[in-house]
């Protein structure tokens, strides 16, 4: 089971979540990147299959961003770097930051 | 341009002569750009390219860099230091993937005088990243040189004088890229 490192009482998932808001990697829409394009990364960097890469892609396209993924900070650096180095326009934040 | 699907996954590109060295010409601008903004030699080692540290911590004053290195956080100081830790690394593997596909369309400096076949290039799975993403680069760097920041300025781009052939050639390698996408995603 995993513990608190500060306090070394046992955690479990649902606490966590609670006690610290994860954080994000938002991919924007931006007029130069082709629909394919940004699917091809999706599926290629995250394994995602055609089908969640696309709904992901078109909710990129139509609301201007969408949330890709969710965990540690750590975790989302290293996927807003990974989609920098496709030209994808992505940012890091934590849950609850417009 | 002409592409054909190949037996074991990839595909083979066929550019007139002087696409290919039009094509070429726009990689090695970009090169040019991508050197401009690199404070170390490039490592001819794509691993150690990609380890290096070391990048500027400002934003960008070139709009072109700026797209291709776009800010990682809202808030400046945050953004500054993922920018310290990770640019430098980012513009080697965009430099690394430009030499990728230059190499491969091996005009060079011998294209002087070289007869003016068509010029033939097979895109392998292991090749196939380099190319999409020197592509994309090229395309957000034009973009960002002619002003085209919404959909709408596409229409009004190719009707001026003045910007027309750019926004041709950037549709051009969308042509590019997209078929070459096609053709990935069938295989």
């Amino acid at each position: 089971m995993a513990t608190n490192p500060r306090t070394g009482e046992a955690v479990s998932p649902g606490n966590q979540l609670l006690a610290e808001r994860p954080w994000q990697t938002v991919v924007w829409d931006d007029p130069v990147n082709l629909m394919s394009y940004v699917t091809y990364v999706f599926r290629t960097h995250f394994g995602f299959d055609q089908s969640l890469a696309e709904q992901l892609m078109m909710r990129v396209h139509q609301a201007g961003s969408a949330v890709v993924a969710e965990g540690s900070r750590e975790a989302m650096e290293m996927h807003v770097e990974a989609m920098h180095g496709y030209g994808l326009w992505a940012t890091v934040r934590q849950a609850g930051e417009q | 341009m002409r592409l054909l699907p190949l037996p074991d996954g990839g595909l083979r590109l066929r550019l007139d002569y002087d696409e290919a060295q039009l094509l070429d010409r726009l990689v090695t601008q970009l090169t040019g750009l991508l050197q401009s903004h690199s404070s170390t030699a490039l490592d001819p080692d794509p691993l150690f390219a990609s380890l290096e540290i070391g990048g500027s911590d400002q934003t960008p004053e070139d709009p072109a860099l700026a797209r291709l290195f776009p800010d990682a956080f809202e808030d400046a100081d945050e953004a500054s230091a993922f920018r310290r830790l990770n640019e430098q690394g980012l513009v080697n593997r965009k430099l690394q993937d430009a030499v990728e596909v230059t190499s491969a369309l091996g005009l060079g400096s011998e294209s002087v005088g070289s007869d003016e076949s068509p010029v033939e290039i097979d895109v392998t799975a292991r090749t196939m990243p380099a190319w999409v993403r020197t592509l994309t680069s090229l395309r957000l760097a034009i973009a960002a040189r002619i002003g085209l920041e919404r959909e709408s300025d596409h229409a009004r781009l190719l009707s001026e004088d003045e910007t027309r052939g750019t926004v041709m050639v950037y549709d051009w390698l969308a042509a590019i890229l997209d078929s070459i996408l096609l053709v990935h995603e069938a295989s």
